[in-house]
């Protein structure tokens, strides 16, 4: 049997979730409520209907054929009942403008890999590849590891977008494809995760340290919110722990920001970003210090000049000149 | 000489008021009461003389402004209205004869647009590049002695301008006290400055003789041997070199304030310690002119194509990047020997030309692909295929591209004399040797380009009419045909189909790349066998330009496009239909030969910042230019910035007097842009948030 997948979407040329070039697969469903997050329509497992009011016309096609009669126009307002909706998805065919889509459909690990094959040439020249992300893609690890199986045989580079919140076994299915786990930090007091994110952090910790244990690259990625998890016993508490662990090749400071408010209105979803600024630049560079001093790599995407660690690319049909190279 | 950095902002002014010194010589009044008396006394004079008397009257009897405080003196009074003058008038006199059948449209000349035959044609006097080589080994007396060679016209003609080139280096180097213009006067360049005044000179010259110069060769393989022979003799050190670089390049910006297509410098394909050094300065000096563009190849050193990116990332773009070996390889496929092939130069933007031995024409004539479409529905049949439909599409191209190629040599046969350039031809060993001026044939490789514009327009429209009419069903030919002559007005849901449900070209989308596949191959041969007026051919290239203007002439088009809207670029899609982001476009660009395209090609990129930040920006950056070359594509360039930006840069102009924007092959200010072409920045921009 196929294994399938569920989906909410595709990014191409993602340079943000690893490595180079990128193909982004999201997954659909999270074990975690944070907050703060930045994807709520992959949060839950089944289905939804996002509605972008702004690309709406009210020409009613919808409504027109929805079984549930779940979109009623009064005025200039287009009202969509959501307790009526099952998301089938027939109004988001019928919608002309793009103002309907659906989250959540089904793919199959072989449709999937073609798709991130298309995009193969980007990935040799810039050392990217495929990120499975979401979501929590772990808690379809099995789709996961028949995807990167297929993509492995290609020669793609495979990444692991996680929360760390699942069973280890889920870390298992995929820990012999994968080349580089991107793995969320968010906060080291677990009474403070569970108020957050809606879960303790003990199961999360104890996966990293397991994962650091097994030879892969681990790249930690913290999400910085003022008000929340950027004060200096948060800090510090992140730095000792990441310090003691191994095979932890960088630590990327992502700043908070509440672009993706919008979304939560899209997919129908209460508010829950927190209505704090932007970590400030000082803010940033006060964190970054402090995770340096645990003799951590820190990245801090805040900054538009980082430091380049990476290994320059080579021509590899270059014929070595004597001397002259560069000319300089 | 004063630094770079505290002379700028005297430099960037340097062509506004010019104070010409009323001592040196003559107004223009002056000049023309003697180039008058000129004409009266030689009637029936050949034109190439006419040309050569006014600009040796020029160069020898016009005021001249001293610069003692610029390495690069070169201020004559251009009296451009003389030659505009006599330009025009040989056209007035020409040009309705050649015409007589009132072939062409209103009162058009020199430039047509035929919209109603989707063709434009011109006597192109904006894309030449004189021999550089030959320049700058020659000098002006060397170009004048070969000249005296010979005893055609257009020999005599040579011999009297550049007798006028060397008086006007005299004149100037004593007025300004410049040591290098003396010596130009008596010899070939010897030093870098004296290289970089020469070739100054030359192309100001050129330009008032009237032909434009669209490049300016090969930056770091023009000069470096001066530039080693001049550190290697302690005249120059890498420091003042820089300073060097920007007292030239400056001039180029000053003269139009960035507001014209620019002078492209080309570097590589064998990088040098000149190229780097070009290349740093270019990212220093942070200006919207000159243009650069770089001969990639697998070779290309990493650590110069990062600098390059660099540029690129902190919004320096005047950048293209042209595929080495598909350029050649296009060029040997179309008549070229390797040899000549690998010496190719961009002229204008990007349209490869044999440098020394080729006058390209590369803007002379243009066929808007989407307005074929409109003719063929225009003609009212029924068609029961898509198959015939297409077919239909093609035969009337060929229509079209056989008037074309009629009505263009028409054009080519009054260049000599309507603009003979004896100045230009004389750079060109082959138009001394024959005699004959560069607009007669008298290179070796005389084409006229032909630019295939608005691609991406005509794929979504053949397959949107494949989507509607004959896969969906969803109208019939005649009730498209309605839609389209009211504007789509009360066909609303149907154009939102065509818009949202019709492939469309730039999205890796096999459905819509197939037809672009179908007429890239498809025109690029019909295109190319044609032969012009001079003994050469036509060569195709294929980028839209002009986009808001001729996007107002094109009519509504099957893919959902309003009447007089504005048009795709390049080899972009249609905005904002590459709804799958850049790699896809590049998928689908990538799916075309190249190389059937000798004339040209180019894909702009649009990019967030925020994709490119960083270390990490320039190796994606670079990670694009090699992947899209490996995979055979050709040109390249890239746009980066959001529309957040771009608004408030249209709100607060004086904030963002550095923003630079690439539209077509040159990049200008974009606070430079009228307001609807900058809309169209904008609505691209939005595309990629």
């Amino acid at each position: 049997m196929k294994t399938e997948g569920f989906m909410v979407e595709w990014k191409r040329f993602a340079v943000h979730d690893g490595p180079g070039i990128r193909t982004t697969l999201f997954l659909k469903g999270c074990p975690l409520a944070c907050v703060w997050c930045h994807n709520p329509e992959s949060v839950r497992r089944e289905p939804e209907l996002g509605f972008r009011k702004n690309k709406c016309v009210l020409c009613g096609a919808c409504a027109g054929v929805c079984p549930r009669h779940c979109h009623s126009f009064a005025g200039n307002e287009h009202r969509i009942d959501r307790s009526e909706c099952i998301a089938c998805g027939k109004c988001v065919s019928a919608c002309l403008y793009d103002a309907l889509v659906l989250y959540g459909q089904p793919i199959s690990a072989e449709e999937a890999a073609n798709r991130i094959l298309e995009d193969r040439i980007f990935y040799e020249y810039s050392n990217g590849g495929a990120t499975v992300s979401g979501g929590e893609p772990l808690l379809q690890a099995e789709f996961c590891a028949e995807l990167f199986r297929i993509l492995k045989k290609e020669g793609i580079s495979c990444a692991v977008d996680t929360c760390g919140n699942v069973p280890w076994e889920a870390f298992e299915r995929v820990l012999p494809l994968t080349d580089l786990f991107l793995y969320d930090f968010k906060e080291i007091d677990s009474r403070k995760h569970r108020e957050f994110t809606g879960a303790p952090n003990e199961r999360i910790l104890e996966n990293l340290t397991r994962l650091s244990e097994c030879g892969v690259p681990i790249e930690i990625r913290m999400p910085l919110i003022p008000e929340y998890n950027l004060s200096d016993p948060d800090l510090i508490g992140a730095g000792t722990f990441l310090s003691r662990r191994k095979n932890i090749t960088a630590v990327r400071l992502l700043a908070y920001h509440s672009l993706a408010r919008s979304k939560y209105e899209t997919v129908g979803h209460a508010d829950t970003m927190p209505s704090v600024p932007a970590p400030s630049a000082q803010d940033m560079e006060h964190a970054e210090r402090i995770l340096s001093g645990f003799g951590l790599n820190i990245i801090n995407t805040a900054k538009t000049e980082q430091n380049g660690k990476k290994e320059k690319w080579k021509n590899p049909n270059a014929i070595e000149k004597d001397g002259t190279g560069s000319g300089r | 000489m004063e630094l770079f950095d505290s002379a700028r902002k005297r430099l960037e002014k340097q062509y506004e008021h010019v104070v010409y010194d009323p001592e040196s010589g003559l107004d223009e009044q002056g000049i023309q009461t003697l180039f008058e008396a000129h004409c009266r006394e030689n009637p029936g004079e050949e034109h190439v003389l006419t040309k050569a008397f006014l600009l040796h009257l020029v160069c020898t009897k016009a005021r001249i402004a001293p610069e003692p405080d610029n390495y690069f003196a070169g201020k004559v009074d251009p009296c451009a209205s003389l030659f505009q003058k006599l330009r025009w008038k040989w056209v007035d006199e020409l040009w309705p004869k050649e015409f007589s059948d009132h072939s062409v449209p209103g009162d058009q000349k020199m430039f047509v647009i035929d919209m109603e035959h989707s063709i434009g044609y011109m006597i192109d006097t904006s894309h030449t590049s004189p021999d550089w080589m030959a320049i700058l080994k020659l000098g002006f007396p060397g170009l004048r002695d070969r000249a005296a060679k010979g005893s055609t016209a257009l020999h005599r003609a040579a011999v009297m301008v550049y007798d006028g080139a060397i008086e006007l280096c005299r004149r100037l180097g004593k007025a300004s006290g410049n040591e290098a213009l003396l010596a130009l006067a008596e010899r070939p360049p010897q030093t870098l400055r004296e290289a970089f005044q020469l070739a100054y000179l030359f192309h100001d010259l050129q330009e008032i003789e009237g032909e434009e110069v669209r490049t300016m060769g090969w930056f770091d393989r023009l000069y470096i041997d001066f530039y080693r022979r001049d550190l290697k003799a302690g005249r120059l050190t890498r420091e003042s070199a820089e300073e060097l670089i920007q007292y030239f390049w400056i001039a180029f910006y000053a003269k139009w304030q960035g507001t014209r297509f620019g002078k492209n410098f080309c570097f590589g394909p064998e990088i040098n310690e000149l190229s780097y050094l070009g290349m740093e300065v270019y990212h220093k000096m942070n200006t919207v002119d000159p243009k650069l563009s770089v001969r990639v190849t697998p070779d290309t050193p990493q650590d110069f194509l990062e600098l390059a990116a660099k540029n690129i990332r902190d919004g320096r773009n005047g950048i293209v990047f042209l595929n080495n070996d598909v350029v050649i390889q296009g060029l040997v496929r179309h008549g070229r020997t390797r040899e000549d092939a690998e010496n190719f130069i961009p002229i204008g933007c990007y349209e490869p030309a044999v440098l020394g031995k080729e006058i390209s024409t590369s803007g002379a004539t243009h066929l808007y692909l989407p307005a074929i479409l409109l003719q063929e529905l225009r003609n009212g049949k029924e068609y029961p295929t898509f198959e015939a439909f297409k077919h239909a599409y093609f035969e009337m191209m060929e229509e079209d591209v056989l008037l074309l190629r009629k009505q263009q040599c028409r054009c080519e046969k009054l260049w000599s004399e309507v603009n003979p350039s004896p100045f230009l031809a004389g750079s060109f060993a082959h138009c001394m040797e024959t005699g004959r001026d560069i607009s007669q044939g008298g290179v070796e490789y005389n084409s006229t380009g032909c630019v295939i514009s608005f691609f991406a327009e005509a794929v979504d429209s053949l397959a949107a009419v494949e989507f509607l009419v004959y896969q969906e069903k969803l109208c019939t030919l005649p009730e498209l045909r309605k839609a389209l002559a009211a504007d789509w007005n009360g066909w609303e849901k149907l154009r939102m189909i065509a818009r949202n449900r019709a492939p469309k070209w730039g999205n890796n989308d096999e459905r819509a790349d197939r037809i672009g596949r179908e007429i890239a191959e498809f025109v690029s041969p019909l295109v190319n066998r044609q032969e012009n007026a001079r003994g050469g051919h036509f060569f195709a290239s294929l980028y839209g330009q002009s986009v808001v203007e001729r996007g107002k002439q094109i009519g509504a088009l099957p893919d959902g496009r309003k009447a007089g809207t504005p048009v795709s670029k390049n080899m972009d899609a249609c905005i904002p239909m590459d709804k799958n982001g850049i790699t896809s476009l590049m998928n689908s660009v990538l799916k075309l030969d190249f190389s059937a395209f000798p004339c040209g090609t180019c894909l702009d990129l649009m990019l967030h910042p925020s994709a490119v930040r960083g270390e990490e920006g320039i190796e994606v950056l670079t990670a694009i230019i090699r992947a899209f070359i490996a995979a055979g594509g050709s040109g390249l360039q890239f746009n980066i910035f959001d529309a957040e930006t771009l608004r408030d840069a249209q709100r607060h102009p004086e904030k963002y007097t550095n923003l630079q924007v690439r539209v077509c092959g040159w990049n200008v200010r974009f606070t430079d842009l009228r307001p609807e072409e900058q809309n169209t920045f904008i609505a691209q921009a939005e595309n990629i948030a």
